[in-house]
């Protein structure tokens, strides 16, 4: 074997740019809605309700109908198949069936010659509303048992006998706010009607294949007669993973109405009145622990806000169950989930999934406990992490054998000298009576497939041309993750061929069947690995071609940068494809791959939902001024294992960015819902996610190094995209430490999330008047 | 008619409505797509594209090049049309009007200081926000046009080589952004670095990245100076498809105009009435715009009073705030954006009345007075008088405002602004509070609180008599409620408003008091 040193450009674990980073800069990547349309192509409108709650009387579409440029308007009775787009259970309507459920609720639409036609002429359907009564909280929900899915609990060991030997008993109440994806390309849709019936979608849509299955349903026609397509995203976060799902089937509905192709394109404000968004939780609990803080019973219930129908909220509320441990062993627990149904959007998707509730809780419990008792938090919860081989299953009956919470936490302490740290941020406090700093840190476990097993299945599908360029097709979607590039990184490597040698098809489900999601932070291991099932194949093949010319073994033949190679003796890359070809060998193949070892048990709970987890910790220091109730983020310090990571760059911007998205969510990202169930804060006017000023200027994230996945994941990388979000958690108790320095020791604040100026500012006054003496 | 701009390096003349805006023109019309649409309400930065405005950011006015200024004969951007598309006037459009009395370039009465960058710019501006007809003789940069195709100019290479890029949607707003930044060369390297930065950044949101990689490419920015092209003439009418847009240059016409159709609506930057374009789907007859009359654009310092005219853009009246009002300037830079600030102005913004419009405070504070105009004359309204309620002012259907003078405070008086929101950049405030305080005597302004914007009084006499010293902020927070009733929104409660109030009036006692102990974030 001579095979060279020389290694590939763009191999796996390099940092290779993102692969449309110039079509990005230059404008010249095309998104959705700047795809040139097919002539005649119409614009559509949504009619949404102004009524959280009421029955529909009547819709006269006359005056609509009249207006110039419009040529047609639908509502649910003109869908000639069912109108059900439900991701997970049945009976969710694309447009409002005889009731409106929520404000915002799409109730017709319309399509016309031009945008601007369509959106005038979807003000002049004429709806008559019989106004109901709305439910509008999660407490009242909750009180009414009413939910859009059965409650979900996971129990383990013995509670009572759990309380009954704690020294202290606690109980507490917190809550979370939603979360607006804000993807800065809202949600578009074209829909292209073809020949016999067929339909032909772009959407930018997280999951093709649940838009064709919508498609197909609305229609009446076989999933066989839709194509899916997308090539990128402008952001989606979960957004578009069962949301952009109405949008195409309205869409296509009026494009199997109208004969022509129909492209819908919302509306910022539009967007943010249909669409679900973060679901909000309500959380209590009462947990007994020794003295020590360490946990002996947790008995908690996480409600969640999930909106009029399921859509996604059961595996969200899965999920949050699953991650209501975070890093800690509980011996005696019972995790209770109600999915309490609201008057409001349907609550969905949104980066985490349900894991950032989960851990906001326990991570309220822990600094209750650690406040109560006077004990350092980072010392609570060393009492109560997982062991290792020992206090290591999870209340789901998963056992933790990837364990690297000590070595994240302790990689983080020698990364920001946290002791030190405190002394600086308690010098300040000393001497500022009107600023006040908090400094908090935030371990992170995060479990890696999704939930329900069926999922976590992926395919591919490779050509190889005969100039040795090569066409990759897969599952998974592009929306500014990186994706595409991993993916290919990893065909490269496979090949051994440059990646400027593999070309990037759009997503479609002409090419690769009944994909999943790209969720779950799943895309690269899935799709990765379903790429590289494929290239192998195909290498295989190639590899008996030239043993053959060689006259070697197969087994002889070594792919090393762009050749081939038997002994000395090589052939290029393109060289062999060509031969392949002239000797009639198929240089394409369809790789496929599902995730070992993952199983779940739908009616205990239990299982090992997980195929592994990754793990973070963080650190930040805040400052508030408590005259107003203002913060700022001063510094973060995070650790994320990735790993060994198949593109460092890609990875950390997905750390920095999933970070300082969750800071948004805890901090300045409020949803606000009047008294009659409108939601007030649409479009960034009024809706403020962070910009550049608000992210710390100290702000460092590192990728644990030397950490590859223990399990056999693709080139032992792991997931990243959603674990970091839940490191801004750190920011969250930071600011809950600025305000505790302004009570008593041992004093516990309130502070719901969003920490928004006002809260910061009541909470501040709360925690003022717990000073004796006041 | 036409409207005559010049288009990434290339003169256009479009028939289109003037009230279309940009952002549809560019990419429905010229399918240039790569401006995205991200809000259509001035907040994302998607959209972003650079115009070099006549009069505007040391851009000449086409009368300035017909005399031969000093710099008159810049090339254009990119390569493309020389200068002589200066005269190139297209049958049928307007003539170029004969140079008004004063000239172009804009001169002050005596003795008074004329603010004027002398180095030509180029503005980020919102294109979602701005019309067709704002365009007229200017030229526009999008991000097609930064750089020659197949090619990335400095800032692209820098965002390439910081991977600053994800989905990649925000990514052209980006780009125009920083480009505008780059214009002046990198930040200077001082405390405020960042600050710039972040500055220049503020109208653009990015969903992905978390920003690091952005600031961390604006960080290693080379100088790079653009060059302005020559620009176009302007009309002072334009026509199109039941829509009259009138850009009169001289005052005289404009008063003429509004006095003969008080129903026109009247433009300046368009930043607040555009949103009844994109988002209300409005459709305006006839628009009559202040921003070619060179007068109504002058800012100038006579050492009393800074004189804002009612076309100067906030990016106008800034350097000179910023030399003689800091606290002034400062809340102004936190006012919408870099791309709001290059449209926007403080007429507009005192004419729409807004509860919360932040400059209305600091105007109050300030005992600012108001020029109005109609062609039966002139008057002077002290901007307390002039709003008398929720949207409500006193200006009548045949006046326009014509100049806000704002007396510059003696530098033993204090003054200060404060502005209370949900994220400190461009978010329209939850509470703002003014405080000129002059020994014993007081003024101060609240926006937030009320319909419109208050004095609070009780405040004030509680100041002049010398007990606030004393005044914890739960004995503060019941003046303020002497004064003040303000509503609940989605902004902040009416308690909330109250004691944070309270919090500023304390923080304007301790800062008045000397106290050495930092008092506000921004000093961290």
């Amino acid at each position: 074997m001579t095979a060279p040193l020389a290694r590939i450009d763009g191999g796996v674990n390099t940092s290779v740019r993102h692969d449309s980073a110039r079509g990005h800069l230059t404008g010249q990547a095309l998104y959705v809605d700047d795809v040139p349309a097919p002539a005649g192509t119409l614009d559509a409108a949504l009619v949404l309700s102004p009524h959280a709650h009421a029955r529909i009387v009547s819709i006269d579409s006359s005056r609509a109908l009249a207006y110039p440029g419009v040529v047609a308007v639908v509502t649910a009775d003109d869908i000639p198949g069912k109108n059900d787009i439900a991701p997970i259970r049945t009976d969710e309507p694309a447009l409002a069936q005889g009731v409106v459920l929520h404000e915002g609720q799409a109730v017709a639409a319309v399509a016309a010659t031009s945008v601007a036609a369509a959106r005038a002429a979807a003000k002049l359907v004429d709806v008559a509303y019989e106004p109901l009564p709305p439910v509008l909280s999660v407490e009242e929900a909750l009180a009414r048992e009413d939910y859009v899915c059965p409650p979900i609990a996971i129990t383990r060991g013995d509670l009572d006998a759990g309380f009954a030997a704690s020294a202290h008993r606690l109980t507490g109440e917190v809550s979370c706010g939603g979360q607006e994806h804000f993807y800065l390309e809202g949600q578009v849709a074209i829909a292209t009607p073809g020949d016999s019936g067929d339909m032909h979608v772009l959407s930018s849509t997280q999951h093709p294949t649940e838009v064709q299955r919508g498609v197909a349903h609305l229609l009446g026609v076989p999933f066989a007669a839709v194509t899916s397509e997308v090539r990128r995203m402008g952001g989606a976060f979960g957004g578009k993973e069962s949301q952009a799902t109405s949008f195409a089937g309205i869409a296509a509905l009026l494009a199997w109405k109208t004969k022509k192709p129909v492209k819908l394109r919302l509306p910022r404000d539009d967007d943010m009145r249909v669409t679900g968004k973060r679901h909000p939780f309500l959380i209590r609990w009462d947990v007994g622990c020794d003295p020590e803080g360490k946990i002996l019973a947790l008995d908690m219930i996480l409600a969640s806000e999930s909106g009029h129908v399921a859509d996604q909220t059961p595996a969200v509320l899965t999920r949050a169950l699953c991650h209501a441990d975070n890093c800690y062993w509980l011996p005696n627990v019972r995790l209770r989930g109600y999915p309490c149904r609201t008057n409001t959007v349907s609550n969905t998707a949104f980066r985490g999934f349900g894991g950032p509730q989960g851990m906001f809780g326990i991570e309220a419990v822990v600094d209750m406990i650690a406040r109560t008792l006077k004990i350092p938090t980072d010392m609570v919860r060393a009492k109560n992490y997982y062991g290792v081989g020992q206090n290591d299953v999870t209340p789901y009956l998963m056992r933790v054998e990837d364990n690297l919470i000590d070595r994240v936490m302790e990689e983080l302490d020698r990364a920001a000298d946290l002791k030190a740290w405190r002394a600086a941020v308690d010098a300040f406090n000393a001497k500022s009576p009107v600023l006040k700093k908090g400094l908090a840190t935030m371990p992170v476990k995060f479990g890696i497939s999704f939930n329900k097993p069926t999922l976590n299945q992926a395919g591919a599908l490779v050509h190889v041309y005969t100039d040795g360029s090569v066409l990759l097709s897969h599952g998974g979607t592009e929306m500014g993750q990186g994706l595409f590039i991993k993916v290919a990184q990893v065909v490269a490597e496979t090949f051994q061929v440059d990646i400027g040698h593999v070309r990037l098809a759009a997503t479609s489900t002409g090419k690769v069947p009944n994909t999943s999601p790209t969720a779950a932070s799943s895309g690269s291991d899935l799709n990765g690995m379903a790429a590289r099932d494929a290239a192998l194949q195909i290498k295989a093949r190639m590899g008996e071609v030239a043993a053959e010319h060689f006259g070697v073994e197969p087994s002889d033949i070594v792919f090393k940068a762009n050749r081939v190679y038997a002994g000395n003796r090589s052939l290029s890359f393109a060289e062999l494809a060509h031969m392949s070809w002239d000797k009639r060998v198929s240089l394409s193949a369809a790789g496929f791959y599902k995730t070992p070892k993952i199983h779940w048990d739908f009616a205990t709970n239990t299982g090992r939902p997980f195929f592994y987890f990754t793990y973070g910790a963080a650190a930040a220091e805040v400052a508030i001024d408590t005259l107003t109730g203002e913060t700022r983020v001063l510094r973060a310090e995070l650790i994320e294992d990735c790993g060994r990571s198949l593109n460092p760059a890609i990875d950390l911007g997905q750390i920095e960015g999933a970070f300082v998205q969750g800071m948004g969510w805890l901090t300045c990202e409020e949803l606000v819902w009047d008294e009659k169930g409108r939601l007030r804060t649409v479009g960034p006017s009024t809706y403020k996610i962070p910009g550049s000023r608000d992210v710390p200027p100290v702000f460092r994230a590192r990728i644990l190094e030397d950490a590859p996945n223990r399990e056999d994941t693709i080139f032992h990388s792991k997931a990243v995209g959603e674990p970091p979000l839940m490191l801004a958690i750190s920011v969250w108790l930071a600011i809950r430490d600025a305000v505790a320095s302004l009570g008593p020791k041992g004093a516990v604040p309130q502070l719901d999330a969003p920490a928004t100026p006002e809260r910061v500012l009541m909470a501040c006054e709360a925690m003022r008047a717990e000073e004796p003496g006041r | 008619m036409a409207l005559n701009f010049i288009l990434n390096g290339k003169p256009r003349a479009e028939t289109v409505r003037p009230t279309m805006t940009v952002l549809d023109w560019l990419r429905g019309e010229a399918r240039l797509t790569g401006t995205k649409e991200g809000c259509a309400e001035g907040d994302c930065g998607a959209c972003t594209i650079l115009v070099a405005r006549p009069g505007h950011d040391g851009i000449e006015t086409p009368d300035d090049l017909a005399s031969a200024s000093p710099h008159g004969s810049l090339p254009p951007c990119g390569g493309g049309a020389g200068r002589g598309v200066a005269t190139n006037s297209e049958p049928g459009t307007t003539p170029l009007p004969s140079p008004p009395p004063q000239g172009g370039r804009e001169h002050t009465e005596s003795g008074a200081t004329p603010y004027q960058n002398p180095k030509p710019r180029w503005q980020a501006v919102n294109s979602c926000l701005m019309t067709m007809g704002q365009l007229d003789g200017c030229a526009v940069l999008t991000i097609e046009g930064v750089a020659p195709a197949g090619a990335l100019n400095a800032v692209q290479q820098a965002m390439l080589d910081a991977d600053a890029t994800q989905c990649g949607f925000c990514t052209p707003g980006f780009v125009m952004a920083i480009t505008d930044l780059a214009q002046d060369g990198p930040p200077p390297a001082d405390a405020k670095f960042d600050a710039n930065i972040h500055e220049a950044l503020a109208g653009n949101l990015c969903r992905c990245t978390g920003y690091r990689a952005i600031m961390e490419a604006c960080r290693t920015l080379p100088a790079m100076p653009l060059r302005a092209p020559a620009l176009p003439p302007r009309s002072t009418v334009h026509s199109t498809d039941g829509e009259t847009y009138f850009a009169p240059t001289r005052l005289s016409d404009l008063l003429d105009l509004r006095a003969r159709h008080p129903d026109a609506v009247l433009i300046a930057g368009g930043t607040d009435l555009g949103l009844r374009l994109t988002k209300g789907g409005e459709r305006w007859p006839l628009v009559l715009a202040t921003g070619a009359i060179a007068e109504l654009r002058r800012v100038t310092d006579d050492g009393e009073a800074i004189r804002v005219g009612a076309a100067a853009t906030y990016a106008d009246a800034l350097p000179a705030l910023e030399r003689r009002i800091p606290a002034f300037a400062a809340l102004m830079r936190r006012l919408g954006s870099r791309q709001i600030r290059h449209l926007g102005t403080l007429a507009g913004n005192l004419a729409n009345a807004s509860p919360i419009g932040d400059t209305l405070p600091c105007l109050m504070a300030l005992a600012a007075q108001v020029r109005l105009a109609s062609v039966r004359g002139e008057r002077m309204v002290a901007v307390e008088d002039f709003v008398t309620g929720y949207r409500k002012t006193v200006l009548a259907a045949d006046e326009v405002i014509t100049r806000i003078d704002i007396p510059v405070p003696p530098v033993e008086v204090r003054f200060a602004v404060y502005k209370l929101s949900k994220r400190f950049d461009q978010d329209i405030s939850t509470v703002v509070a003014a405080f000129l305080a002059e020994g014993n005597r007081l003024r101060a302004a609240f926006g937030g609180m009320a319909a419109k914007v208050e004095r609070a009084r009780t405040f004030e006499a509680a100041w002049a008599a010398g007990r606030c010293d004393a005044l914890s902020v739960t004995e503060l927070e019941t003046l303020v409620r002497r004064d003040f009733a303000p509503l609940s929104d989605h902004r902040g409660s009416a308690a909330y408003r109250c004691r944070a109030a309270a919090g500023l009036m304390r923080r304007f006692i301790l800062e008045a008091g000397g106290d050495t102990a930092p008092l506000s974030l921004e000093a961290l």
